[in-house]
């Protein structure tokens, strides 16, 4: 079995009220995945049941075959910019450093590697000038390159990106899209929620399209069409009118 | 010690190190945008002062302080157990356990002081503190105290910071946000319960909280937020019982928030980064500015629709902001600084 990333009947409530029904994916090494879905679908969800930060109701997440508690060292995570303080008092670098703490584990002082590592992955964004900033003074461009910087840090083999390109401008989207294929170039998976549907066949190889349950998922060529993009997209949920047809 | 007295001196140096320390958690209280919880948690102390006094019917310190902690930790549960199963936001039940907590303490309290003996007397500190009364075996105790608490948050340092400013992260890490969070808790309510007998559980949470309100006005940095933090708790703590023991009948608590809430105040306002005075003075710079400057501002970014009549024209031409080419007006390098530095003002105050 050769999948980086694996999920297997996945389900996910909210106060009895389903977020992700029934989602079964499999993607493979070395591409990039988007998932895509209208506002509700469950992205963010997916990413954080598969990050162990929500407890599903059934089903399993795996990693190259392996568990989440195994695996964990291995995955990087960039959360929506939207979920912290930017106003918190600390700086770039410091931000990016955060990204260390795993590898050192608790209570154990960083290392010299630790942050050159950290400054390695500042140049890699292009925000070497900027590690000494204090955080609430970047551009929303700039607060997304220093999360990256930051899951860059962590060396992982599997990444996961809740809305990378959120408020971004051009150049940032195109440099942060360099960089993932330099992930995917070292064999790295790269998962990452995604909204515009313009830029879905020129970035991904990879194609998951979510509305509760999944829609479609697999290569981007094959999965990307019109029909399942109406399908995914249509107003009513795809788990009442479907569920409705079961019984 | 400027020759304050030896009982002066003691209670100097347990207000300065409740108040330090105190400081320094909060800061981590306040970063988490949990400042209310101390204030919850402090009032919630009060029902188990009374009831470990009516269980053990003497007035031994010691053990009212265990049962303050106890109620302190039941208000926790409880706090945990709204939360996660009614839907009655965070800020609304914080509210609820803070006064029907106190409420419940005052009752007990009153029906004490009706039944019970002499020995009773010296209860109702604990809703406005007395730090007057302090012995070397408090400061001591406090001394310890303070240490424990010191070395626990530098131990965790790392964890703690990354856990109140991206929780997510942290957890995706593998890292336990249950251990965090319980962590920071019970350091916040070990503080508590030694600060209730000095500054009363009604103004507590001041203490964890006004020290850092100010230090963070003048810092961008974590670490000098703490230690400031700390800095301007022992400050408070020392010039707020100085206060209060030159002059009659002052109570040392409400003093020592006085004098953390007029920091606070001037922190506010006299910040270099923040503060009040310096926006207001640079609004009405860049006002200025903008009014005096607004034909090269306007010159600068539409060079073909801006007339300059001739006091403008002259003006700006004897400072070199701009130059005549080709019989038209054209903005200089020294005019485009002048407007670049006129547009950082405004930047910078936002």
């Amino acid at each position: 079995m050769n999948s980086a990333f694996r999920v297997e009947d996945l389900t996910v409530a909210y106060d009895r009220e389903p977020v992700l029904w029934d989602i079964d994916l499999d993607v493979p090494p070395g591409t990039i995945m988007g998932i895509i879905g209208p506002n509700g679908a469950g992205k963010t969800t997916l990413i954080k049941a598969a990050l162990n930060l929500i407890k599903p109701l059934s089903g399993s997440v795996s990693f190259s075959g392996e568990s989440y508690k195994k695996f964990h060292k291995k995955i990087g995570y960039v959360p929506q910019k939207g979920s912290v303080d930017w106003d918190f008092p600390t700086t770039v670098f410091d931000v990016v450093l955060m990204g260390r703490y795993g590898h050192v584990g608790w209570v154990r002082r960083l290392r010299a590697e630790d942050k050159k590592a950290a400054r390695d992955a500042l140049e890699k964004v292009g925000m070497s000038d900027f590690a000494n900033r204090q955080i609430s003074e970047l551009s929303g461009g700039q607060q997304q390159r220093v999360f990256i910087a930051r899951a860059l840090v962590q060396e992982a083999d599997i990444y996961f990106m809740d809305e990378p390109f959120q408020g971004v401008d051009v150049n940032t989207e195109k440099a942060i899209m360099t960089l993932f294929n330099e992930l995917k170039a070292q064999n790295k998976t790269v998962i990452v929620v995604h909204h515009d549907l313009n830029t879905v066949r020129s970035y991904f190889d990879w194609l998951t399209l979510l509305n509760i349950k999944v829609v479609a998922s697999g290569p981007v060529e094959k999965v990307y069409t019109k029909e399942n993009i109406q399908r995914t997209y249509r107003s009513d949920t795809l788990l009442t009118s479907e569920r409705d047809d079961n019984v | 010690m400027f020759n304050l007295g030896y009982t002066l001196t003691i209670v100097i140096l347990g207000t300065m190190l409740l108040g330090g320390i105190s400081g320094m958690l909060g800061t981590f209280v306040v970063l988490r945008r949990q400042a209310l919880i101390g204030d919850a948690l402090s009032h919630a102390t009060l029902p188990g002062v009374m009831i470990a006094y009516m269980l053990i019917n003497v007035r031994d310190l010691e053990v009212l302080l265990i049962g303050a902690f106890v109620s302190a930790f039941v208000a926790m549960v409880l706090l945990d157990v709204i939360k996660n199963y009614t839907r009655i936001k965070f800020d609304t039940s914080m509210a609820l356990i803070l006064s029907s907590f106190f409420g419940f303490g005052q009752v007990l309290l009153s029906h004490i002081q009706k039944t019970g003996a002499a020995s009773q007397a010296g209860l109702s500190r604990f809703i406005f503190g007395q730090a007057a009364t302090m012995l070397r075996a408090d400061v001591y105790m406090i001394t310890l105290i303070a240490l424990i608490v010191f070395i626990t948050v530098m131990v965790f340092w790392k964890e703690l910071k990354l856990y109140i400013f991206d929780e997510a992260f942290f957890k995706a890490m593998g890292l336990s946000a249950r251990v965090a969070s319980g962590l920071i808790t019970v350091l916040v309510v070990i503080i508590i319960v030694i600060g209730i007998r000095m500054v009363g559980v009604i103004l507590m949470s001041a203490l964890l909280i006004a020290p850092s309100v100010a230090a963070r006005q003048f810092t961008n940095r974590f670490y000098l937020n703490v230690a400031f933090s700390g800095l301007i708790g022992s400050l408070g703590g020392i010039i707020g019982t100085y206060l209060s023991a030159t002059r009659a009948n002052m109570p040392t608590g409400p003093v020592i928030v006085i004098v953390l809430g007029t920091f606070v105040i001037v922190a506010i306002m006299f910040s270099p980064r923040t503060g009040l005075i310096k926006r207001y003075f640079q609004n009405v710079i860049y006002k200025k500015r903008v009014k005096r400057f607004r034909k090269l501002i306007h010159l600068y970014e539409h060079p073909s629709q801006t007339y300059l009549d001739e006091t403008e024209a002259q003006y700006f031409l004897s400072h070199d902001y701009v130059m005549i080419e080709d019989g038209n007006v054209k903005i200089t390098r020294k005019g485009m600084a002048r407007i670049r530095s006129i547009k950082a003002v405004h930047v910078d105050e936002s």
